[in-house]
This record gives structure tokens, C-alpha cells and sequence, in this order.
């Protein structure tokens, strides 16, 4: 059991790979924090205090000054900003792990500031669980500051490629988001079985016509939504598409082939709600990259043949730079 | 693979006990959504249950997504009480408004709701000292298989200001 429990999170993984998804995931969230979560502070720290009920985390992370009132706005907002600058230091590479550790705790204990207002939505949590999985993991060891650090100290160190250099700790921050995604995916599906009365009724048609109107008397500017309201059939296949993904997701961890059938249909799944029911769901769309083996796709595309044309075969020197030393 | 050394150890046992807790914990919550689902929601954040879109709904059924939240005045004019005129989000609103108009009366939850409200609407709107009941129509706009029909507004709740605990259904 201990042995496969190695050989399933430790074995090989390449550094590349972690290193990518570290930039994407704290790019992302860098955004995130940048572009709406100072907005949202401000919003929530203006609030009556009647409306703050907090969650379990910011109980625990306040119970020393007493957890039923919220933190001061000064301290919030020192959070925020100690927040961004490591996170800055995280997607450069520069000490990456403590920046990573930092970013992490900060972006987790900063969402959950502003949710336990009440509002409160479901696209984030994934993406705090992948940073804190790939803070626990050595996301720095390439594409990194850290790296060219270690390089220069040390110049007579051997070498490796950048694509080929793997370690037994690279893999399991990836393999993490791999294996959180089915389980969120599951708890959706299950979610509309329970709420449904157990049954299957959740994908009849009227649900998603129902949601659609819903967010179209909501939000502003959604009349494609008002528009696609119309069309029972087609809403209710899509439904039962919906249903099926979400079920049967969990079989592209023991068929990785599967990937390339239920990434493109998530891709669209999570495009179709962002433009018709506008809700978006970025970080989702982000972090079905994991599924994809970045290092060994960029080995395979450094590799390929490409067929020449003949007009091109008759003047050779066109198809390739000068070398050093050539004319020009 | 090498786990000989101490360091390796620990490290392995670190990152599996956070494995073994997320994991666990996220797929624990299934049980919690099949006896009871949306009760946990973000309590336990960013552990949370993914109930998006999830209640199924039927042909006819009046769409709630949003309530219409109305003062009523001394001399009887209303006026509409928005999520601009209290400053809050769009979400902070529906869950103001939400809980008061489907909760039970009485109950401790809806008192506790409707003290909230009031909370807000007397520190945000700006007309608020003027109100003399607060009322929660239903959205005029109802499902069906051509797409959205109208259909008269109603009224949910009526509650007087100040008072917390009184609502007339």
C-alpha cells in the first residue's frame, strides 16, 4: 500500500511542467488579487458588521483577538499587500518557496476575509488548493530566479536539459489538481442529484432554461441569455452532456487518453458559461491544463519533421539562419 | 527513488498528510451533499461543495432569481430599493432579500434575516427614516418550454420598520 502510494505521488516528474503551472496559477492569481480583490476589500471592509458571519478558517486564524469581530481594515489591507509583493517574488522565482508559502496563506485567508461577508462564489478554491499544493512542492527549481542563482554559484555543476530534468517531488503538486478536479466535478453532479430528490430530473430542460432567465434578470447585459432561453431541446441535451462529463470525468486519471476528448468539451463547457451565463470560471479553464504533459508536447513539437517545399528544396540556404561567421 | 534520508522522510510525510486531508476532506463532502445537500456550502472554505446551478426546476415555475425589494412610505408611495441605492453587490443583495422572501416565518433564521435588512437599508438608503414598511415582491417572469412568459408580481413579505420581529405574510 505504502509502496504504491510512492510510486503514485513520488515517481519522476518534470520540473518544466511544475514550474509552467507555477506561473500560470500565480499569474493568474496575481491578476485576480491586482484587478478585483482590492475592490472587494474595500467593499467588505465598508459593510455593516451585522453581515460578517466568518467561516471556519478566519475563526481559527482570529480566535486570539476574538473571531466575532473582523480583523482592522489596516491589517486586512497589510495582508493584501505583503500578499502581492511575494506573490510578485513567486511568479519570478526569487526565494520561490517562501514567496509561495506566503502567497498562499495570504490569497486563502484574504478570500475567505471577503466570503465570510456572505457572498460568496465557488471559481477560486481550486486555485487556492493548487497554490498551497505547489507552495509544498520545489516550483522553483526552473524557470526561476532560484534557478540562475544556483547556476551562477556554481558553474562547474553538471548539466541537464531543461525538457529532460525531472525529480521525484515535481509530479505530485500536478497530479494533486489532477486528482481535486473529478472530485469537484463529482461533488457537482452529485449536488444536482441531491438537490433534484436523488433523482435524474436536474437535466430536463427547464432547469438550464430557468437558469438562464435567473441570471438574466440578475446581471446586466445578458441578453444571449434571455435569447437561448427559447430552445428546450438543445438546452436539454446539453444538459445531459453536462451530466455525463461531470460523472464520468474521473476516468482521465486511469485513461489519460480520455484527456484529449474531455478537455476540448471543458474547455467549451466553461467558455459557453462565461459568455452566456457570465460566469466565469478562468482559474477552471487554467488548471485543465495540468492534464497536459507540457515538456514532453514541446519535446515532440522541438522534433518534428515539417515536409519542405520543392521550390524551397532548389534554394537551400532559405531554409535555414546563417550560421556564425557567414555572410550575410 | 530515494527515501533514505530523514529529510526525504518528513517531506514525504508532509506533503501526504496534506494529500490525504485535502483530498479527504473535499471527497467527505459528498456525504454531507447526499444527506443534507448545500448545508456545508463555504463553511469549511476552500473545502466547499460545488452545488452550481444544481436545483433542478419545471415548466411554469416563476423564476426567483432575484426579488424586488420596495419601500412603502407614510403617504403610501413606494419606492424601489435597489442594490445601487444600499451599495452593496449584486450578490450582497440577493442574499439580503433571499432568505426573507422563501424563509419561514418566525423562524430564527428569517428573524435573523429580516434584522440584517433592516440593518442595511436603515445605514444605506438613503430614504430610509421615511419607510414605514418594507415589501418583497416576486420577479413577473415564469419558465416554460418557448422560453420567458410574464406573469403578475406578488407580494412575499411585509415587514414594518423598525420592528424586526413582525412579518406579515
Amino acid at each position: 500500500m505504502r509502496a504504491s502510494w510512492n510510486r503514485f505521488w513520488f515517481s519522476d516528474g518534470p520540473y518544466f511542467d511544475l514550474a509552467l503551472a507555477r506561473i500560470g496559477v500565480v499569474g493568474l492569481q496575481l491578476i485576480t488579487l491586482v484587478g478585483y480583490q482590492f475592490e472587494n476589500l474595500t467593499r467588505v471592509t465598508s459593510l455593516p458588521l451585522v453581515l460578517y458571519r466568518p467561516m471556519v478558517l478566519m475563526r481559527l486564524v482570529t480566535s486570539p483577538w476574538g473571531w466575532t469581530s473582523p480583523l482592522s481594515e489596516q491589517s486586512i489591507f497589510a495582508i493584501y499587500w505583503a500578499t502581492l509583493l511575494f506573490g510578485f517574488g513567486a511568479l519570478l522565482g526569487l526565494q520561490t518557496s517562501v514567496c509561495m508559502i506566503v502567497l498562499a496563506a495570504g490569497s486563502i485567508f484574504l478570500q475567505t476575509y471577503v466570503y465570510s461577508f456572505g457572498d460568496f462564489h465557488h471559481n477560486e478554491a481550486i486555485l487556492l488548493l493548487a497554490l498551497a499544493a505547489q507552495a509544498l512542492g520545489p516550483c522553483g527549481r526552473v524557470l526561476s530566479i532560484d534557478s540562475l542563482i544556483v547556476r551562477r554559484k556554481d558553474p562547474a555543476a553538471s548539466k541537464v536539459r531543461l525538457l529532460d530534468y525531472c525529480g521525484q517531488y515535481a509530479g505530485w503538486p500536478i497530479k494533486f489538481v489532477q486528482c481535486l478536479f473529478p472530485l469537484v466535478y463529482l461533488s457537482a453532479v452529485i449536488s444536482k442529484i441531491a438537490s433534484s430528490g436523488y433523482t435524474l430530473n436536474w437535466a430536463n430542460g427547464f432547469t438550464l432554461q430557468y437558469y438562464f432567465l435567473q441570471d438574466a434578470i440578475r446581471k446586466p447585459n445578458m441578453a444571449l441569455a434571455l435569447w437561448a432561453s427559447q430552445f428546450h431541446w438543445p438546452i436539454l441535451l446539453s444538459q445531459i452532456v453536462v451530466l455525463g462529463y461531470q460523472l464520468t470525468y474521473f476516468l482521465v486519471l486511469p485513461y489519460p487518453k480520455l484527456r484529449w476528448i474531455y478537455l476540448p468539451v471543458g474547455l467549451l463547457f466553461h467558455l459557453a458559461n462565461w459568455y452566456v451565463l457570465s460566469a466565469p470560471f478562468p482559474e477552471w479553464i487554467l488548471l485543465l491544463g495540468v492534464y497536459i504533459p507540457w515538456s514532453e508536447a514541446f519535446k515532440k513539437l522541438a522534433t518534428t519533421e515539417v515536409a519542405v517545399p520543392v521550390a524551397e528544396q532548389l534554394a537551400p540556404q532559405a531554409t535555414r539562419a546563417p550560421m556564425a561567421g557567414e555572410g550575410v | 527513488m530515494n527515501v533514505g534520508t530523514r529529510l526525504d522522510r518528513d517531506y514525504r510525510a508532509l506533503v501526504s498528510t496534506f494529500i490525504l486531508l485535502t483530498l479527504g476532506a473535499q471527497t467527505a463532502t459528498f456525504g454531507v451533499t447526499l444527506v443534507s445537500p448545500g448545508w456545508l456550502t463555504s463553511k469549511l472554505y476552500p473545502i466547499i461543495e460545488y452545488p452550481m446551478y444544481a436545483q433542478a426546476h419545471y415548466d411554469g415555475e416563476r423564476v426567483t432569481g432575484r426579488w424586488l425589494l420596495r419601500g412603502v412610505l407614510a403617504n403610501g408611495e413606494l419606492i424601489d430599493i435597489t442594490e445601487q441605492s444600499l451599495r452593496v453587490s449584486l450578490w450582497d443583495f440577493i442574499l439580503l432579500t433571499d432568505p426573507v422572501a422563501v424563509g419561514l416565518p418566525n423562524e430564527p433564521k428569517t428573524l435573523g434575516a429580516i434584522r440584517k435588512l433592516i440593518a442595511v437599508v436603515k445605514a444605506r438608503e438613503p430614504r430610509a427614516s421615511e419607510i414605514k414598511l418594507l415589501r418583497i415582491d416576486s420577479y413577473p417572469m415564469k419558465v416554460t418550454r418557448h422560453g420567458p412568459e410574464k406573469i403578475p408580481s406578488e407580494t412575499v413579505a411585509t415587514i414594518p420598520m423598525p420592528a424586526a420581529a413582525d412579518v406579515e405574510r
